[in-house]
């Protein structure tokens, strides 16, 4: 170790901060929504776009001429595009009376019709144009190499500057080798070759590998005699970072580009690295392990490319070289980026290929004069088509160099600007008709007197279209919150043997529950005869000694034995003993301790079975309990058996198993050994064991606080007969991204199992008792229902089977309606799906439900494409406006609420939710190469944890190509969230202040933030552009009309 | 005091998402025994931060507290300073006697 502690925290400090700007990236099987720019959302929103541009060299926005689109559907009004022109006009300074038309003609007018193609370079004026062009107006290339000095190892890894310049290979050769690493480390069962040696840990099992390497285990002795000795990535990242002679100052920086280079996989070992999943307990990997590794490997990379470069290019030799030969490098850097002027090409190649240098300054004093004269007039060529937009030839012509200059310097700060310019008049069209929308659906409101049913969705956009549905259906009220219903629990599916967290991702379950098919039974004879069958099925792997009772059991990650191990033998058992159709029993009544005990101690002696037959050939049907039990006991003391007598001989068996199949001590101590070690049948274990069951279900009082939280959240006082709890879940066939479809509250799963947990705590009497005395009246006849809306089809199914009689008929007509509120949802979807041109409803239900099955299917439904706003408040008050599925709706009455608590639960819990998917969206509109996954044709599944583009690249992060785009052309709308709270603003406003994050996304715009104030009859929206809120009154705003 | 060992009594504290970090690394030099606080209610220099967020974890503040020796401390403070300088959240150190 060459590193002390303090160094330790310090590098693993500096990694921490370094991959800050790198999203998470959650395996597939749980697709998490999330801002790509998440790490920067401490920074103005178009600072943090500018920063990732530089980062990640992604768009900073769409293109003009898919601005246009939008804005010849009516979706900018022209208004808002001049206001926002005006504001940047007074914040760039730009004061010209031509810049304002200007602009608007390059914006609003098409590309055709600037005749921009049709101008060619004619006009005697260009030549005028660019004699005025003042210098600071064009690249000063004298700067070429002291620039890129000053960017080394802060914007560029050494081996991007010697790529650049000497055609090598590096950053490609280092990605593959990386990428292939991170596949074989870190995927979850698809890899016939796996890393050897993984549960010690990524960078030991790498040593493993590459101490056999004869091509990367050379070249340095001390490097490599280190990397034998130490088992710390920290001394390997120290040690490299000395040879290539990285100033401390620079290495934070430095660890950023190298671990954006593969930003998915960075992405996910992110993630991974904090989470508790049994793949990161098993075989753990940590950020710095991968940054050793590949600074590792960049290091001989480097090392091989010596002899060819003549110097080995440290940071220090690589700035020297191009501070001392300043002509050659530039040519160079020009020569092998394509941007060499045609007519030097030969005689650059020649001078590069020479092996005695002639002196660079001749060809290079001449390039750059020509390059320079290259520059201009390209320049002028490009004003002079700008400029002809707005004036005469005649005009043009008698602008003077000031003018032109200053002209120039707009434009280009406008092309810097234009998206942002565009995006907030987008969004302030939509907000503008949004507000108006609400004004109008409150002067249409009708009185409702009484309704049949309540029902509760989600927040998700897909639920506004069938809540709207329902409602125009009967006489129903609909409520929405969380698909989590606020129960933030671990599912482990026992017949699937998965487990999933139903909550979103920012918060920790606090709970577990378990799932079983009734044919199991929720007893430990259930679970035995699971347990027994498994553990036959694995006899023969040579893994099993590393079965835990963890593994094993219905406790914990049994999946992850059954289904990676002995897929072939256990898949078809599992069906065999699973039935699918039979809905699932849920454990959510708190273990006792007698419980957990009993249901411990009958895995253990399955185990103890087991065991004894593989060790003994001893048929288990032979055991009797008495002799599992003491077994069994003497593995969880701490005594061992005697195994020699005084003399040191063998001596017989103390044990009841040992007396009746004739065993030595020794033999009956190796068994207990292999018991505790192997099998974690002791006592520590046990505790742990008991423990965890503890987590498993709720107590009354916890149960008690969900129900009241759920009620009070959503403001619901009086209750009818039938209450619907509705989760909601996709279905596809073949498609990856399946569970990006899903409830984003609930971790990318189905919210139903959160759905049931409700219903079953909410229609406990001693529950409603208590409530009672809360003030929270829930009548007797009051039965909650869970219920699956199936996103896909529309279908809507009430898991209803143990309603009372009495309600059978209002349940009868409740399915009737949703059957028909379902049909015109789906048609109202449909109508958006390419393809689907059926007209009737009926068509369009069965094409929905087609779409399920389809495993050809790439778009089986838009998800939450189009999002673009967050409405918390009375849903009477929404109730009326057409949202079109693009609106996440969260009920909440502000006058049960005085205080604010109720709402700074929605706001940091649900809406940064909202967000996470509305950025998600957001930016893999904007860049779908660099922040989406491309198109879902070219994808393969990799490591059973996410995608890649054909056979080697990195992690694709993000939505694909068909999520958010049609025909290449952006379908999503790309809009900060307009967030809308129903409040007032006075009371309500400095609950904003007080929750930190949320008061980052308002003032650093990541959200528009607008307060709906009845009392006031007034609307509150943040303006960014003078850090103010802006009082609105309540009023209907017509197209074009001036909202002032 | 008899009986009592003079020690060093660090406390961090930090915004939630950073302390599977933060844990991960005091084990990382062999500190074995801390304590959590969950839930922090106060103001900073990064604007207020309120205590009960009920839904989010991530952006709730926690301390991590751990009782050690001289030497231990100090390293945790040269090894952390660039932390501290990098993140909104605050170390303590102080005296203190342990039984």
């Amino acid at each position: 170790m060459i590193v002390k502690e303090k160094d330790i925290l310090f590098i693993d400090s500096l990694v921490e901060s370094a991959v800050e700007h790198i999203p998470n990236f959650w395996p597939m099987k749980s697709f998490i929504h999330h801002n790509p720019l998440h790490g920067f959302e401490n920074m103005h929103f178009e600072e943090a776009v500018n920063k990732a541009h530089t980062l990640f060299h992604a768009k900073k926005s769409l293109t003009r001429e898919q601005y246009q689109r939008f804005y010849q559907e009516g979706k900018i009004e022209d208004m808002y595009l001049r206001e926002e022109l005006e504001n940047f006009g007074t914040k760039c300074g730009h004061t010209h009376p031509l810049l304002e038309n200007l602009f608007i003609q390059l914006m609003t007018k098409s590309r055709e019709c600037h005749h921009f193609d049709e101008i060619t370079n004619v006009s005697p004026l260009i030549p005028q144009i660019a004699k005025n062009l003042s210098p600071e107006s064009l690249n000063d290339y004298a700067d070429f190499n002291a620039n890129l000095v000053k960017h080394l190892a802060k914007e560029k890894t050494i081996y991007d500057v010697v790529d650049m310049l000497f055609a090598t290979n590096v950053g490609e050769a280092l990605d593959d080798i990386m990428s292939q690493i991170a596949m074989r480390f870190l995927g979850e069962g698809q890899a016939i070759w796996n890393m050897p040696k993984r549960e010690k840990g990524m960078f030991l099992s790498w040593k493993e590998i590459v101490m056999q390497d004869k091509v990367f285990f050379n070249e340095n002795e001390t490097l490599c005699r280190l990397l034998r000795e130490t088992a710390l990535a920290e001394d390997i990242i120290f040690m490299v970072l000395k040879e290539l002679k990285i100033p401390r100052s620079f290495w934070e920086e430095y660890f950023t580009l190298e671990l954006t280079k593969l930003h998915g996989w960075s992405g996910f070992l992110k993630y991974r690295s904090k989470s508790s999943s049994e793949y990161q307990k098993k075989y753990p990997a940590f950020m710095e392990e991968f940054l050793a590794i590949r600074l590792y490997y960049s290091y001989m990379l480097l090392k091989k490319q010596e002899n060819s470069l003549g110097f080995f290019p440290s940071m220090k030799e690589l700035g020297s070289y191009i501070m001392n030969n300043k002509e050659e490098a530039f040519l160079r850097a020009e020569y092998n980026s394509g941007k060499l002027l045609l007519s030097y090409f030969q005689s650059v190649e020649n001078f590069l290929h020479e092996t005695q240098k002639t002196d660079a300054k001749e060809i290079y004093d001449q390039y750059i004069y020509d390059k320079k004269i290259h520059d201009c007039e390209v320049l002028a060529e490009y004003l002079y088509k700008v400029l002809s937009l707005v004036l005469k030839e005649e005009q043009i012509q008698t602008l003077q160099a000031q003018e032109l200059n200053a002209i120039n310097a707009a434009l280009q700060d406008f092309e810097d600007e234009e998206g942002f310019i565009w995006l907030k008049a987008m969004e302030k069209t939509s907000m503008m008709q949004l507000m108006s929308d609400y004004v109008q659906s409150k002067k249409t409101q009708e009185q409702v007197n009484s309704s049949d049913a309540q029902l509760f969705f989600c927040i998700d956009t897909r639920s506004e279209r069938i809540r709207r549905n329902i409602e125009a259906a009967g006489a129903y009220e609909t409520y929405g919150m969380a698909g989590f219903f606020g129960i933030p629990f671990k599912s482990i599916d026992v017949s699937n043997r998965c487990e999933s967290d139903l909550c979103p991702a920012i918060l920790t379950p606090k709970h577990i529950v378990y799932s079983f098919h009734e044919k199991e039974a929720i007893n430990s004879k259930g679970l035995m005869k699971i347990v027994k069958k498994v553990l036959n099925e694995l006899k023969y792997n040579v893994l099993t000694p590393y079965v835990t009772v963890e593994a094993i059991g219905a406790l914990f990650a049994f999946d992850f034995f059954g289904k990676s191990l002995v897929p072939k033998a256990y898949m078809p058992l599992r069906k065999k003993i699973f039935d699918p159709k039979v809905e699932e029993e849920l454990r959510i009544e708190r273990y006792t301790e007698k419980e957990a005990t009993e249901s411990i101690t009958a895995i253990q002696n399955q185990i103890i079975k087991f065991v004894i037959e593989e060790k003994f050939n001893i048929k288990p049907s032979s055991l009797d309990d008495e002799i599992l039990n003491e077994i069994r006991e003497i593995a969880l003391s701490k005594e061992d058996i005697v195994q020699e007598d005084q003399d040191g001989v063998a001596i017989d068996s103390v044990t009841k198993l040992g007396a009746k199949y004739n065993l030595l001590q020794i033999e009956e101590q190796r068994l207990i050994e292999l018991l505790r070690k192997e099998y974690k049948v002791s006592a520590g274990h046990m505790r742990i064991q008991k423990a965890k069951m503890a987590k498993v279900g709720f107590s009354f009082k916890e149960q008690l606080y969900y129900v009241q939280s759920a009620l009070k959240t959503v403001g619901l006082k009086s209750f009818c007969d039938i209450v619907v709890l509705s989760a909601h879940a996709s279905q596809s066939e073949n498609n990856p991204y399946e569970s990006a479809l899903d409830c984003g509250a609930c971790g990318g799963s189905s919210s139903l199992i959160n759905a049931k947990v409700l219903a079953y705590m909410a229609n406990k009497q001693n529950i409603r008792e208590e409530l009672h005395k809360h003030g929270i009246h829930i009548p007797e006849q009051t039965y909650f229902i869970a219920a699956l809306h199936n996103t896909t089809s529309d279908v809507l199914t009430l898991f209803d089977a143990h309603a009372p009689h009495s309600h059978h008929e209002a349940l009868k007509k409740l399915k009737a309606d949703l059957e028909l509120a379902g049909m015109l949802t789906a048609a109202e979807r449909m109508a958006t799906l390419p393809l689907s041109n059926t007209r009737s409803k009926q068509g369009a239900f069965s094409l929905a439900k087609r779409n399920t099955m389809d495993w050809s299917q790439p778009r089986p439904e838009w998800g939450l494409s189009k999002n673009h706003s967050f409405f918390i408040g009375k849903r009477e008050n929404s109730k009326n406006m057409n949202l079109a599925g693009r609106t996440f709706l969260h009920s909440y009455d502000y006058t049960g609420d005085k205080k604010g608590a109720i709402l700074s639960v929605i706001l940091s819990g649900p809406l940064v939710v909202g967000e996470w998917i509305n950025m998600e969206h957001f930016f893999s509109t904007l860049d779908n190469s660099a922040f989406g996954s491309e198109s879902k044709v070219y994808h393969n599944v990799v490591g059973k944890l996410g995608v890649i583009s054909g056979n080697m690249s990195d992690l694709r992060t993000g939505l694909p190509s068909q999520t958010v785009n049609l025909e290449n052309e952006p379908y999503h709308e790309p809009l900060r969230l307009i967030t809308m709270i129903e409040a007032p603003f006075e009371t309500h406003k400095n609950v904003i202040d007080k929750i930190h994050k949320i008061s980052e996304l308002v003032y650093n715009e990541w959200i528009k933030t607008i307060f709906i104030d009845e009392k006031e009859t007034a609307f509150f929206l943040y303006e960014g552009n003078t850090q103010t809120w802006e009082k609105l009154e309540f009023k209907t705003f017509t197209q074009g009309e001036n909202r002032a | 005091m008899r009986n009592l060992k003079k020690m060093k009594k660090v406390e961090m504290i930090i915004e939630g998402e950073f302390l599977a970090h933060l844990t991960r690394l005091l084990e990382k030099i062999e500190i074995q025994g801390y304590t959590i606080f969950r839930n922090l209610e106060g103001r900073g220099n990064a604007g207020y931060h309120e205590g009960q967020l009920l839904f989010n974890d991530e952006d709730a503040l926690v301390m991590i507290m751990t009782v050690v020796d001289e030497a231990k401390a100090e390293t945790i403070s040269e090894g952390l300073a660039l932390f501290f300088e990098k993140h909104s959240g605050v170390m303590f150190i102080t005296d203190t006697h342990m039984m």
